[in-house]
């Protein structure tokens, strides 16, 4: 039954108890029994609405006690109303919403524990990045190379310790000026500058070198220096930072070592050419000698001049090294000098049967130094018939080409000369083709086909080339053959004064 | 080489005794005349009462107090030696030092280990036609 019905119930009984009453009063004149009848009914009839009236509060009494135990959060309080009324419908409908308040109240519990997970994440994050900052901080303050931050137009923001210490200059200071005004002398080159900003600003790219620096007493000293431009995600420079370090000592170390090696090698002239000289006359008498002994005498011979070959290679590098060796431009007739040196080869490619062919354009006379152009055609040309095989070929050519002209890769930083080698040999190994002018390196296959190379002489051709403002590159491919490129710029040579020439 | 040229003198200045020994082995050989000394003061003092002299053979670095631009300036002071040809064997080629001997006249600088005596005896060869 509806609570509506049960309600319209109760006060038709209230209203029949009503009737029933006044009928019983004394205006009725009733007699006992019918009296006592109403009574009863009445009494009856109050029971059934005192029941009908219960069984609508009772169930809203458990409801409003199902809210509270809903309220403390138990969301699947189990209401027990089963009334078959519209009080049962509404006790469903507020279980359903209690059961979907308990599972939004679950979602939003884990919520905030995951945020509250994160937040402590995120912390302990920040913490350490925090540490980390103070680690790097420490580290480069207390380092003993020199850390300089410039900005984006040059000026400092930052210098470490290390640059007080070194120079004596008071590190506030020198903030927002720039580097070359306040910490490096007036000695370095201004072209390093100007390469070093196009390096680092244009080009974005790392750039080392060594700079003259300055103290505040006036002294100078040697830095080497690292500059690295650090870029933002969208590659725009953001500063740059600089490592400096004082290499005055170690330069001086190094000057020393390479004077002790020139000194040494000097030294070792004479017992050689005594060597050389005794055996020569040994040789020149061998009527007197056996095979064998003759044999043996020829492998000292033989090996006096190997000997002899390296000490002037080495002191050729020491003078390298020392910057002493002079660069004496002259008018030069560049083929007339190539086709000298291939006469000076012939013996040698004669013997493996290699074939020399050489072309050229009409090329004018150069103001080069001839011994320094006539060490890079021995070398090249020597290196072609050494590390080729018998019946091979070597072709030289010699062509003019304008500047920023591409050649098989390399674009030309000059109007130049360019003299290319190229041959059918065994080729550099793909793997050591970066360490082709380093000192006294060899390519695996070179040693095992001649083991009386020095490992210096195309050092010692880079080195003339990086002098002369030239540029020298190579292709190469092992068992196929290398071709060596040599540019030099049209314009010549510059002169450079100096105390020893390279021979 | 005809019976002319063997009288020709060569004086070598030279300290290293084995290098002094082999050079007047091949020079005598060859059919020269040689004198010898160890400095340059010895050959300065020998000079007065040696027979002509037609070839001067330096080295370079010498005990003494004088090395062999100082000595070739010194012969170059005495009159009958002023055009006289002359080479230095030497251990050091800078440039710098070949270019004040070749200022001083002088014929030409060898660096000892890079020649065999026979190229450069074929260069006094040609220096003394």
């Amino acid at each position: 039954m509806s609570v509506k019905s049960k309600l319209v119930f109760i006060s038709l009984l209230l209203l029949i108890n009503a009737l029933l009453l006044i009928a019983a009063s004394d205006q009725l004149r009733l007699d006992q029994l019918t009296i006592l009848a109403i009574f009863i009914l009445a009494f009856f009839l109050s029971i059934v609405s005192l029941f009908l009236v219960f069984s609508i509060f009772q169930p809203l009494k458990k409801l409003l006690k199902g809210a509270q135990q809903i309220t403390k959060g138990k969301w699947n309080y189990d209401l027990d109303i089963h009334t078959g009324d519209e009080i049962e419908d509404l006790a469903f409908e507020f279980k359903r919403m209690a059961i979907e308040l308990g599972s939004l109240h679950g979602r939003l519990d884990q919520r905030v524990q995951v945020r509250t997970q994160e937040l402590s994440a995120e912390k302990e994050v920040s913490e350490r990045l925090a540490d980390d900052l103070k680690k790097f901080l420490q580290a480069v303050e207390t380092t003993s190379d020199q850390v300089i931050i410039i900005d984006v137009d040059g000026k400092i923001v930052y210098v470490n310790e290390s640059v007080s210490i070194n120079t004596g200059i008071d590190r506030l200071k020198v903030v927002g000026s720039e580097p070359e005004e306040v910490l490096w002398a007036e000695q370095t080159d201004k072209e390093l500058y100007k390469k070093m900003w196009e390096t680092i600003r244009e080009k974005k790219q790392k750039w080392q070198g060594e700079v003259v620096s300055k103290k505040k007493d006036g002294t100078t000293f040697i830095s080497q220096l690292s500059i690295a431009p650090i870029l933002n995600i969208e590659g725009i420079i953001r500063h740059f930072v600089i490592i400096g370090r004082d290499v005055t000592k170690e330069k001086e170390v190094d000057r020393m070592k390479t004077e002790f090696v020139s000194l040494a090698s000097h030294q070792l002239r004479t017992p050689l050419a005594t060597i050389r000289w005794y055996t020569e006359i040994l040789l020149d008498h061998q009527e007197n000698l056996i095979d064998k002994q003759k044999e043996q005498l020829y492998q000292i011979y033989e090996s006096s001049l190997r000997m002899i070959k390296l000490v002037n290679a080495l002191l050729n590098v020491s003078r390298i090294e020392l910057g002493t060796f002079m660069i004496e431009p002259e008018d030069t007739n560049i083929i007339q000098l190539l086709r000298s040196v291939m006469d000076e080869c012939k013996p040698q490619s004669d013997e493996k049967q290699i074939v020399i062919e050489e072309t050229h354009a009409d090329i004018p006379v150069m103001r080069v130094d001839p011994k320094l152009t006539r060490m890079i055609f021995q070398n090249l040309l020597t290196n072609a018939i050494k590390y080729t095989p018998e019946k091979g070929k070597v072709k030289i050519d010699i062509q003019l080409k304008n500047n920023k002209e591409r050649i098989d890769g390399h674009q030309l930083s000059n109007d130049s000369l360019l003299i290319s080698v190229s041959d059918t040999g065994y080729g550099i190994p793909k793997e050591q083709q970066d360490k082709i002018f380093t000192k006294l390196f060899r390519a695996d296959n070179a040693k095992q086909v001649d083991t009386t190379g020095t490992g210096l002489g195309l050092y010692i051709v880079k080195s003339i080339v990086d002098q002369s403002q030239g540029e020298i590159w190579f292709k190469s491919e092992e068992n196929k053959g290398t071709t060596f490129f040599v540019a030099l710029p049209l314009s010549g040579m510059e002169k450079r004064e100096g105390t020893k020439s390279l021979s | 080489m005809d019976q002319e040229e063997k009288k020709h003198t060569i004086f070598v200045v030279e300290d290293e005794q084995a290098l002094l020994d082999a050079a007047v082995d091949k020079l005598l050989e060859k059919g020269y005349q040689v004198l010898t000394s160890k400095t340059a003061e010895g050959l300065l003092l020998k000079l007065s009462e040696s027979p002509e002299v037609s070839l001067f053979w330096l080295d370079h670095y010498l005990p003494g107090d004088l090395n062999g631009i100082e000595l070739v300036s010194r012969i170059k002071k005495i009159e009958k030696y002023k055009n006289t040809p002359t080479i230095v064997v030497s251990n050091v080629g800078w440039s710098g030092r070949v270019l004040s001997y070749s200022e001083m006249g002088i014929s030409k600088y060898f660096i000892k280990a890079n020649y065999s005596l026979k190229q450069i005896i074929e260069e006094i060869e040609k220096l003394l036609v």
